[in-house]
């Protein structure tokens, strides 16, 4: 077994544990078993025993991964709320976070899906809030 | 590797099951029922050292949980 096989269980496992822990925070309805379930089979399920097999060094490496981006994630986290100004310690307790200053907005999902124009790109008689040339 | 690799992911879910796991209402029997089914179902894609990973993360993060909740 090469070293770059290792590697590169090792990366893809990373990228799952970051896509976890990113679905996991945000999720939009209550805990339910099924939810861990799916996750579950995600993590360790027949795909990827059938590319890693258990309890061998690709599968090790694997788990590394995993745990480097889904740890890895929550590191990021708090490096962010602690260099931000508008976000302390509460955040990960309840959500906490400072007002958002008058002179700037939040996006809504819409927005930021592009199904629906950001109000400073809207003009008069443009429906779709396109810009414009 | 596998050692370690088969600990990182008990840890992983075992965070996982800690953090899925509501805080509101009597949810400490279906945690502990969780992390026995999880354990196992570890324990044998990964070796004993992955249950046993997960046996250890799971109850300590749901205190953790409670405690700073």
């Amino acid at each position: 077994m090469s070293d770059l096989q290792l590697w590169g269980a090792g990366a893809f496992g990373a990228i799952i544990g970051w896509y976890v822990y990113y679905i996991n925070r945000h999720r939009r309805d209550d805990v339910s078993a099924s939810d861990l379930v799916t996750l579950l089979g995600v993590i360790g399920g027949t795909a990827v025993l059938k590319l890693f097999p258990g309890q061998t060094d690709l599968f090790g490496a694997y788990g590394i991964g995993l745990a480097v981006g889904f740890f890895g994630y929550f590191l990021v986290m708090i490096f962010l709320v602690a260099v931000s100004k508008n976000f302390d310690a509460d955040y990960f307790l309840d959500g906490r976070r400072k007002k958002v200053d008058p002179s700037q907005y939040i996006p809504t999902k819409a927005e930021v899906a592009g199904q629906q124009g950001a109000p400073m790109l809207a003009k008069p008689g443009d429906r779709d809030g396109n810009p414009g040339a | 590797m596998t050692l370690a690799g088969a600990i990182s992911l008990g840890a992983v879910l075992g965070a996982l099951l800690a953090q899925r796991t509501s805080l509101r209402g009597r949810t400490l029997g279906a945690l502990a029922i969780a992390v026995v089914s999880v354990a196992i179902a570890a324990a044998g894609v990964a070796g004993l050292a992955a249950g046993l990973a997960v046996a250890i993360v799971a109850p300590l993060g749901y205190v953790l949980r409670r405690f700073i909740a």
